[in-house]
């Protein structure tokens, strides 16, 4: 195993690398120029050019790319080019909500998800199972834009219960913490349970119908125990994938919602950066990102030895 | 941009400096005093000395208001607070002059990025003031009790650029075509309401002391597309029309602009792109095949307009200046500008410059939004001028 994980911890290193290069040059042959937006709409070609100067984006994409790599490998991820500030106290500054509203997302979707999913393959056929795939269809279809703004018009605007945007760091308290996070995480949730629900509904059913279950109902075990102790577990590996794949797929997903909800996180942060072309700070989080991405999958292959056993590596 | 000249402003004492110059500048308080455009700023010789891209770190804290550097989260929230050592003029408020006395402890400029939430916000009472909501947002603040919708007296005008070194608007008849087409109440109306809308006929906008009617027999309500059809001289080219998505209201226009140009003959192509593309891609003096245009869309404050000198936009002088369009007459007359001395003789100037312009059409004006703001009607005492809603003098309830 520690040969395994070794080997895919290197293999980590080299996906970054070519991550790097390849967002590297993207964002080079992207039209757009930060000196433009510095500038300003109504500069000069002799300012722009003077900034691009002050800048070093007048020289050769080989060097700056150098550059770049050897400050990565140093550390530095750079200094944002509009706020002159190092882009690792930017993201570090940005880290907190967007954790907080991922792990809360995360919790959430997966009990519910998996318990909606457990319940319609237990009821298969019947009206819980119908209305839970009905459901499970309809979180998978609304964007999750119109979920938020739909929770925000009812439980901010009409009965007034929560907040309607905005965080509040943990260490002003654990009560505004949470409040601020309800919403945000009820409406990311919504699409991740829908699909965790279908993904352990079929899972489920499919080991419901093995051989082992029949005996196991024959040998008088109750439906708790069937499920949860027999069915479950041998249902898993699907079940860690596609939780896996939710937990990647969330870092796309906090931007819509950071946005909706005026969550001040990385999300966030990489948008105004892309508009903004302050290519650093896009560079800085896309690395980052990529290796969470990566160590994610790992950890969510490492998972699958724990639910069954016959898995080695 | 940092005045980079010659040591011209002497300290007399603490209240009153000197300026000594080599010639006459009329424009000097004006230039101090200036709202929109580009404005000067007045900075320890130190800062200012720093290169355009290095951050400016000092908070000096000399105004109303205190910067609290703690509390920032570029791109996210700005904190101010109010500044106790501070002592303000005793007089009224009066534009960005006058007495700011400071009613609030704290000031929380935030960077709601979503519209609908920043609206959903204000309603909630979770915000006090939203600075230029969008205009789909304006029926539902008129709407609510407890909102109220500023508008100011003066906005922005919406223009359009054409490219001056391209085919077919290298051709000033062709630019002057563009006049006639454009109906300024339909353009606007793709994105403002309609009591909120003007149409903007004079080069120097309708709010700024030399606005004037010089040479706008051009202008009709409802555009006039067959006397713009029969006086392009258009011979087929290609034109690339800028369309920057991320802004709704420039690409309503651009998408409403290239349908008018199809229905005279004009084989016009849209460009969509988002605004940072459009800026750089505007730069291009190339041809429509190596990636150059024929029109962009943007705006700028109607302010701005009344000071030919300090806004690019307004020059003429081809391709040293804002996207290339050439009048040696017109520059002739905005050379002056800064020369003239008094109100009147500036007003005369600029009825010359105007009928300069209008011959050579280095824009075409689409018309003009007025600015709005909102706030909860617990926040009062809000002083209402163009561009720019001040925090001091605010009360909150």
């Amino acid at each position: 195993m520690a040969t395994y994980i070794l080997r895919r911890v290197v293999s980590t290193v080299a996906v970054m690398v070519m991550v790097g290069v390849f967002v590297f040059l993207l964002l080079r042959l992207a039209p757009g120029d930060p000196a433009d937006i510095i500038a300003g709409p109504r500069a000069t070609p002799e300012m722009i050019a003077g900034i691009r100067e002050q800048l070093g984006l007048n020289q050769p994409l080989a060097i700056q790319f150098v550059h770049w790599a050897l400050g990565i490998l140093g550390g530095d991820l750079g200094t944002s080019i509009f706020t002159g500030r190092p882009v690792l106290e930017l993201i570090s500054q940005r880290l907190e909500p967007t954790i907080s509203l991922s792990l809360l997302t995360i919790i959430l979707s997966v009990t519910i998800g998996v318990s909606f999913g457990v319940l319609a393959a237990w009821r298969s056929g019947g009206l819980v199972d119908r209305i839970l795939t009905a459901f499970a269809t309809l979180g998978f279809s609304v964007p999750v834009f119109v979920v938020g703004f739909f929770l925000i018009y009812l439980f901010a605007i009409r009965i007034r219960w929560l907040p309607v945007q905005g965080y509040q760091p943990i260490d002003h308290g654990f009560g505004p913490w949470v409040v601020h996070l309800i919403l945000p995480t009820v409406t990311l949730s919504v699409p991740y349970i829908a699909f965790i629900a279908r993904i352990a509904r079929a899972s489920m059913l499919e080991v419901l119908s093995e051989d082992y279950m029949r005996t196991a109902a024959a040998k008088g075990a109750s439906a708790y125990s069937m499920l949860f102790h027999h069915a479950l577990k041998n249902a898993g590996v699907p079940i860690l994938t596609v939780i896996g794949l939710s937990f990647a797929g969330l870092i796309g997903g906090v931007v819509i919602t950071e946005t909706v909800f005026n969550i001040p996180g990385v999300g966030r942060l990489v948008v105004d950066a892309i508009n903004n072309r302050d290519y650093p700070i896009i560079q800085g989080v896309l690395i980052l990102v990529s290796g969470l991405y990566v160590l994610i999958n790992l950890a969510v292959d490492l998972s699958y030895t724990l639910v069954d056993p016959r898995i080695r590596y | 941009m940092s005045w980079r000249g010659p040591r011209i402003f002497r300290k007399k004492d603490d209240k009153t400096f000197t300026a000594a110059l080599k010639e006459p500048l009329g424009l000097l308080l004006d230039l101090l005093a200036k709202l929109a455009g580009p404005v000067p700023f007045m900075m320890r010789e130190k800062d200012a000395d720093r290169p355009a891209t290095e951050q400016v770190t000092a908070n000096i804290g000399s105004g109303p208001f205190k910067f609290n550097e703690a509390l920032a989260k570029p791109g996210a929230s700005f904190t101010y607070d109010r500044n106790d050592k501070y002592a303000p003029r005793k007089a009224a408020p009066d534009g960005l002059a006058g007495g700011k006395v400071v009613n609030v402890d704290r000031v929380i400029r935030e960077n709601i990025a979503d519209q609908q939430t920043a609206f959903a916000a204000l309603q909630s009472g979770e915000i006090d003031y939203i600075e230029s909501p969008s205009a789909d947002l304006w029926a539902l603040i008129e709407s609510d009790p407890n909102l109220e919708l500023q508008v100011r007296k003066s906005g922005s005008v919406f223009f359009m650029r054409m490219n001056c070194l391209l085919k077919p608007f290298d051709n000033v008849k062709a630019r002057q075509a563009m006049l006639h087409l454009i109906d300024q109440e339909a353009v606007m109306r793709t994105t403002y309401p309609p009591k909120y809308i003007n149409s903007v006929t004079s080069v120097f906008g309708n709010s700024t002391p030399y606005s004037n009617e010089e040479t706008t027999g051009w202008f009709k309500k409802g555009g006039d597309p067959e006397r713009a059809k029969q006086e392009a001289g258009y011979a087929g080219e290609k034109v690339v029309i800028l369309d920057p998505t991320d802004w709704a209201a420039a690409d309503n226009m651009a998408q409403l602009l290239a349908a008018a140009l199809r229905k005279i003959g004009v084989n016009a192509e849209l460009a969509p792109s988002d605004w940072g593309g459009l800026v750089a891609r505007r730069a291009n003096k190339g041809s429509v095949d190596n990636g150059g245009w024929g029109i962009f869309i943007t705006n700028e404050s109607d302010v701005a307009r009344g000071d030919p000198v300090g806004n690019p936009t307004l020059s003429a002088n081809g391709e040293n200046g804002w996207y290339w369009p050439k009048d040696d007459e017109y520059e002739a007359l905005r050379a002056k500008w800064s020369v003239v001395e008094s109100l009147e003789e500036r007003k005369s100037l600029a009825r010359k410059m105007q009928r300069a312009y209008w011959n050579s059409v280095g824009t075409v004006l689409l018309g003009e939004a007025l600015s709005s703001a909102s706030h909860r009607k617990a926040l009062t005492g809000l002083i209402d001028m163009p561009d720019c809603t001040p925090v001091w003098n605010m009360q909150k309830a």
